[in-house]
């Protein structure tokens, strides 16, 4: 059986941070503990969203919040060690206030290092909640699990009344450039999206390349690159879903390309759909991605899905 | 020993592949898979190997947990728990993200829920169909083969091992109409993937056999519950291929399959 996805992490303060550790400390005392508690707010009198609370611990780190292209609070994730280490525990925990906006992404994709044989799989445990009538669009860069990296994340995604959601993710087979594919040795991902407290998505996906070959045909078959993009709004009919399904199916149909790229769209149970996304390309994957936020956004918002400001 | 004979009969008949819940019709994604030459008749069964250490395995954890809750209901205080049972197939219906293969999955769970009613008077299958029904939750294949199985005392590994091997076999039948394979070529493969089926049963069970000590049941059942309700939650699966198949299923043009 996998471990866990429900580990624990360490109260604030009884832990060091990587950077007041020494070459010469136990490899333990060099785990890294990273917090980022962060809160946006819609100001009571005007349209105006801001970060209004924003507790860090290094390695994670934000600057500020920018005013994103359709007046949401922008804010970039940063990890200050330039990726994910064996042992990091990490913790992002995010509030998207009353009638709120905010579009979160990273500054690059986030590399998981390879992890030395006596340090336990980093571990980033993710929580979202998005209140009523708020939106929170979260859109990083892709994933890279370099060759011997151990990884284990925990996403959690509540949902209140009329609160919306453009979520995606992105997961590289490896350093691709270098021809490295699937040479991890554990990458652990869980997902509970839930829409007042009723499941709507819940996944645990746990790769282990050398026992659960990936490019099985159950699982990937000829695809390397693999993504989840999670589009609610919770109030909104199961007719309407299945509605626009039909719509984004149009798109993933135009935008595939068997043995390249393959697009699907389903209907979740309620509140939102899924689009799935399979290609041998990584820029594939994100170009589309965007091509079904766009849709969506304009849909159901009828705003536009303007893409985080920094380079691509 | 006739008891034994009787309850095997009962389990024969839950998991055959004649009983009339409209099996035959589902491919769960199979047809797109051939469709686009993705699945053959040379990597077939590696393929329903593989699919049975993920998808198998998640579907075994579900039948076992409902096995658990019917398998303890008695006449005296331990009570059908009704609450669990609508959270499990809604958490299962959280796990299956294509709709097509959901809904395929719900439409044969509430027929064999609806036929394991009028088969026999078992309170907690009538309890479980209604409470479903007013909630408005879909009640999935697995869980309602793992209830049925439970309410008439049939044993939970054997049930598990059952439920996957009609599940299985039903796949192989629904490729024997996608692509050319022989009557002898499906049976060597379902005889072959025995042990996998085996492996994808016992991959969740809970270690240590506790539920199977009267006394330990008696003194914990919601803990013994809760421990079920863990495993469902920590099971893995990732078939993403054959989801994107379900999901791209419903624009085929041409369909043999409702699923």
């Amino acid at each position: 059986m996998v471990s866990s996805f429900t580990d624990v992490l360490p109260e604030d303060g009884a832990v060091s941070t990587r950077a007041d550790s020494t070459a010469h400390e136990p490899a333990a005392a060099q785990q890294a503990h990273g917090l980022l508690r962060l809160r946006f707010e819609r100001a009571a009198d005007s349209e105006r969203m801001t970060l209004t609370f924003c507790e860090q611990r290094p390695p994670l780190k934000v600057v500020r919040a920018f005013e994103a292209g359709d007046g949401a609070a922008l804010v970039h994730l940063h990890n200050l060690s330039g990726g994910v280490l064996g042992g990091d525990k990490l913790e992002l925990s995010v509030e998207i206030g009353e009638g709120a906006r905010a579009q979160l992404t990273t500054t690059g994709a986030t590399r998981l290092y390879r992890s030395r044989r006596e340090m336990p799989a980093a571990f980033q445990r993710q929580r979202f909640e998005v209140c009523e009538g708020a939106l929170l669009e979260y859109l990083p860069d892709e994933l890279i699990p370099f060759a011997g990296s151990r990884y284990r994340q925990a996403t959690s995604i509540e949902l209140c009344e009329g609160a919306g959601l453009f979520w995606w993710e992105v997961v590289a087979p490896g350093r691709t450039a270098r021809g490295e594919l699937f040479e991890y040795d554990s990458l652990q991902l869980s997902l509970n999206l839930n829409a007042r407290g009723l499941p709507l998505a819940h996944e645990r996906i746990a790769l282990d390349p050398v026992r659960r070959p990936p490019q099985s045909p159950a699982r990937l078959g000829p695809y390397l690159y693999f993504a989840t993009f999670y589009v609610c709004q919770v109030g909104v009919s199961g007719p309407r879903w299945l509605q626009l399904e039909g719509e984004l199916s149009e798109l993933a149909q135009r935008l595939s390309r068997p043995t390249q790229t393959l697009w699907g769209v389903s209907a979740l149970p309620a509140h939102g759909l899924i689009v799935k996304a399979l290609s041998v390309r990584g820029r594939d994957i994100t170009r589309g991605l965007h091509d079904f936020w766009r849709a969506a956004k304009r849909e159901l918002y009828n705003l536009p899905a303007v893409p985080p400001r920094k380079v691509y | 020993m006739q008891t034994e004979h009787l309850k095997l009969l009962r389990l024969l008949q839950l998991a055959d592949s004649a009983l009339p819940v409209g099996a035959a019709a589902h491919s769960f994604g199979l047809e797109t898979l051939v469709e686009d030459g993705t699945l053959n008749v040379s990597n077939l069964e590696s393929f329903l190997s593989n699919y049975l250490c993920e998808a198998g395995a998640q579907e075994g954890a579900f039948c076992r947990a409902a096995h658990h809750l019917s398998a303890r209901v008695d006449f005296g205080e331990h009570h059908f728990q009704i609450q669990t049972w609508l959270g499990l197939n809604r958490r299962l219906s959280a796990r299956k993200l294509a709709r097509e293969s959901r809904a395929a999955s719900a439409a044969l769970g509430r027929r064999l829920l609806q036929l394991a009613c009028a088969l026999d008077e078992l309170p907690p299958l009538a309890e479980a169909s209604e409470a479903a029904r007013r909630a408005g939750c879909d009640v999935h294949h697995c869980t309602a083969f793992g209830l049925a199985a439970g309410a008439l005392g049939l044993d939970e590994g054997a049930t598990i091992n059952a439920y996957l091997h009609q599940s299985l076999s039903g796949l192989i039948s629904a490729c024997q109409r996608l692509m050319p394979l022989g009557q002898t070529r499906a049976q060597q493969i379902l005889w072959s993937l025995k042990p996998a089926i085996v492996a994808a049963a016992a991959s969740y069970d809970i270690e240590g056999g506790a539920f199977n000590d009267d006394s330990v049941i008696r003194d914990s059942d919601n803990a013994a519950t809760e421990e079920f309700d863990g495993v469902c939650n920590e099971v893995c699966c990732f078939t993403p291929l054959l989801d994107l198949a379900s999901m791209r299923h419903t624009t085929q043009t041409t369909r043999l399959f409702i699923s």
